[in-house]
């Protein structure tokens, strides 16, 4: 073993020269002008559930390879690789390209053909994916995601398998590290050209460690009402009036995390390129404990046991068709997603919904290099534990039958948002025409209608307050221009 | 300024140089299934500039030479010294990125003719495929087009008939 290493390390130095050429530079970038003139901030709606398209902000990312030793045949090589990406370009957006919205996303040194043939071992970040609904521009099938530790892929012809663990912790928690064990793996397997399947999953456990003050604990005897209303001590101090220093301590418990997902990919079948269907199902790991002040009295309320029922069920589909070679390209999405918290029962939130999308995009090639793009989704999310959306600007007045509740959890005046988009325009494809020809360049025009009022990131004020002296606005369609350009290289 | 340049540049049709170019030509890939699949595709750019290939088959002597110099002397030796186009070209699985698989693809054009000295290049192409199961020959196939693009300049390049 000793003696491989010492060979290994021998080869890097002799191979230094023929390294050298092994060097390369891909990346990604997306960057657009899209001046909104009805208050917005260039996107079209909210997120990507309306497709990704318009709804996107700036992006570039730089991926970094070096062959250390080039695979040749069944000789041992290694592969140093490292990305740094980011979502801000100077002029794009309100980050104006700062080096501090970017990060070191990934690196990681593979090394394969050691010790076992056609096994690449990977130590560093571990994320590994099957692919993507492009349209939403969503990775139902990965694993590893906020993993940094070892995996190994074996690769045989059409099998693939990926099998790794390490520590979650750095990602999950940021600057309250505490160590999250992550083990975990992922299946591909390929029946002749037309047929994929995968299955792949991980699993997250955080164990107690008595005395660390980033480990899991729980606040005991906290009510979900006061701790999302921020009325713990409180509600503490008034039921105890008596008992001035016995705020409860912490108690240590464990965390606990994890998904798994199936893939079923097919095609090659006529006009149908690629059809992509993904079922993933999560339980997401529970938060960090939040700060409360009241009276002068400063506490962190531990919420391990109270967010640690929440579920997340993710189907989605995406399919391309080449309906006229070269010349019409369709892309259709769907998806549904499921998001439960079993712990709260008392108010609306993201953790608590539904909602079902569907997109479709056409691309007509009317040369070699220029195209027209047509796209139109439609999408309903709904809250199921109250109203969570502004049908009105003056809905602060209409919670629930209309009757206002000053002391109500509910952040509107329905529990539904629904959402339609179209978008069209002229997209240039320098290395010829298909939907994913990249590089492109596109002159578009979005539009959106939904029930919701102003639903698009902006910059209004929403008090009623007597004292806003910006007033308030209201309208449900949204129209954007947009120059942009998108290309992987 | 740029980006209007480019846009314009997109809507101009391509026009081929006149002049007709006939060269004897072997395309090598690591499987022959991945020759079979970008032939096709190599041999449609090439005509788009007006370059008339002529595959040349190999025999067992074939697989014996060991360098692309070695090959081409070959293929200019079976062409009667005509003016012969070898392409070398492999595909390799690089990097996962934005749920796009990248791909490199390493071609080598050389173009050959009996008494001149040879003319060689080596191009390292990026391609981003979007499925995980896609391979080397989906990785080449989407690449055949730049593939024959190059290799036709090179060709009017030694030719002295730039176009």
């Amino acid at each position: 073993m000793k003696t491989r290493w010492m060979m290994i390390g021998l080869g890097v130095g002799l191979a230094s020269d023929s390294a050298f050429a092994g060097a390369r530079v891909g990346g990604y970038a997306r960057v657009m002008a899209r001046p909104d003139l009805q208050g917005g901030t260039g996107r079209l709606g909210y997120w990507n559930l309306y497709g990704r398209l318009l709804n996107e902000g700036p992006y570039a990312a730089l991926d970094f390879d070096y062959d250390v030793l080039e695979p040749d045949g069944d000789a041992p090589w290694t592969t140093i690789h490292m990305r740094v990406e980011g979502g801000s370009i100077e002029g794009a957006d309100m980050g104006n390209g700062g080096l501090d919205q970017f990060r070191m996303s990934q690196l990681y040194i593979e090394a394969g053909n050691v010790i076992l043939p056609n096994v690449a071992w990977q130590v560093g970040t571990l994320e590994r994916t099957m692919g993507d609904l492009g349209l939403y521009d969503m990775r139902p099938a990965t694993v590893f995601f906020n993993t940094v530790g070892l995996s190994g892929t074996l690769r045989s012809g059409p099998f693939e398998l990926t099998v790794g663990g390490g520590d979650s912790g750095y990602s999950l928690r940021r600057d309250r590290y505490h160590p999250v064990w992550t083990g975990g793996g992922a299946m591909r397997l390929g029946l002749g050209r037309h047929v994929q399947i995968g299955l792949g999953g991980e699993w997250s456990m955080e164990f107690g460690t008595p005395g660390h003050r980033y480990a899991a604990y729980d606040t005991p005897n906290v009510d979900y009402e006061d701790w999302i209303r921020g009325e713990v001590i409180e509600q503490f101090r008034s039921d105890r009036p008596i008992e001035a220093d016995q705020f409860p301590d912490p108690i240590a418990g464990d965390a606990q995390s994890g998904h798994a997902f199936a893939y079923l990919g097919f095609g090659g079948l006529g006009p149908l390129k690629w059809n992509s269907t993904t079922v993933r199902f999560e339980r997401l790991h529970p938060e960090a404990p939040s700060h409360e002040e009241y009276n002068g009295e400063s506490e962190d309320i531990h919420v391990t046991s109270l967010t640690d029922e929440r579920t997340v069920l993710f189907v989605g589909n995406e399919a391309h068709l080449e309906l006229i070679p070269q010349r019409l390209d369709v892309a259709w999405g769907a998806l549904y997603g499921q998001h439960v918290d079993a712990d709260n029962t008392v108010a609306p939130s993201d953790h608590n919904r539904w909602y079902a999308s569907t997109v479709l995009r056409m691309q007509v090639a009317t040369t070699r290099t220029l195209a027209v793009l047509l796209e139109s989704s439609i999408a309903q999310e709904v809250s199921t534990q109250g109203n969570l959306f502004r049908e009105h600007q003056d809905s602060i007045f209409a919670n629930t039958d209309g009757v206002p509740d000053t002391r109500g959890l509910e952040n509107g005046d329905t529990d539904t948002r629904i959402t339609w988009q179209g978008k069209g325009g002229l997209v240039f494809n320098p290395m010829g025409p298909g939907i994913f020809s990249r590089p492109s360049l596109r002159l578009l025009y979005g539009a959106q209608h939904s029930n919701e009022n102003n639903a698009f990131s902006n910059h209004f004020v929403t008090t009623l307050d007597q004292y806003n002296e910006f007033g308030t606005v209201e309208q449900h369609w949204h129209h954007v221009l947009a120059l942009e350009a998108e290309a992987w290289f | 300024m740029v980006l209007i340049a480019l846009l314009f540049a997109c809507t101009a049709p391509k026009i081929a140089p006149e002049s007709v170019i006939a060269v004897q030509t072997v395309l090598v890939t690591p499987a022959a299934s991945e020759t079979a699949a970008v032939s096709g595709l190599i041999e449609e750019a090439l005509a788009a500039d007006n370059v008339q290939s002529t595959s040349v088959p190999t025999d067992a002597a074939w697989t014996a030479l060991g360098t692309s110099g070695h090959r081409s002397a070959w293929l200019v030796q079976q062409s009667g010294g005509s003016l012969t186009l070898l392409i070398e070209a492999e595909a390799r699985r690089r990097a996962t990125l934005g749920g796009r698989f990248q791909w490199e693809v390493e071609a080598t054009v050389v173009v050959a003719k009996e008494g001149l000295p040879e003319l060689s290049q080596t191009k390292i192409m990026r391609v981003t495929l979007p499925h995980a199961h896609q391979d080397q020959t989906d990785a080449l196939t989407s690449a055949a087009p730049r593939i024959g693009q190059v290799a036709a300049t090179l060709v009017r390049q030694f030719s002295g008939n730039d176009g």
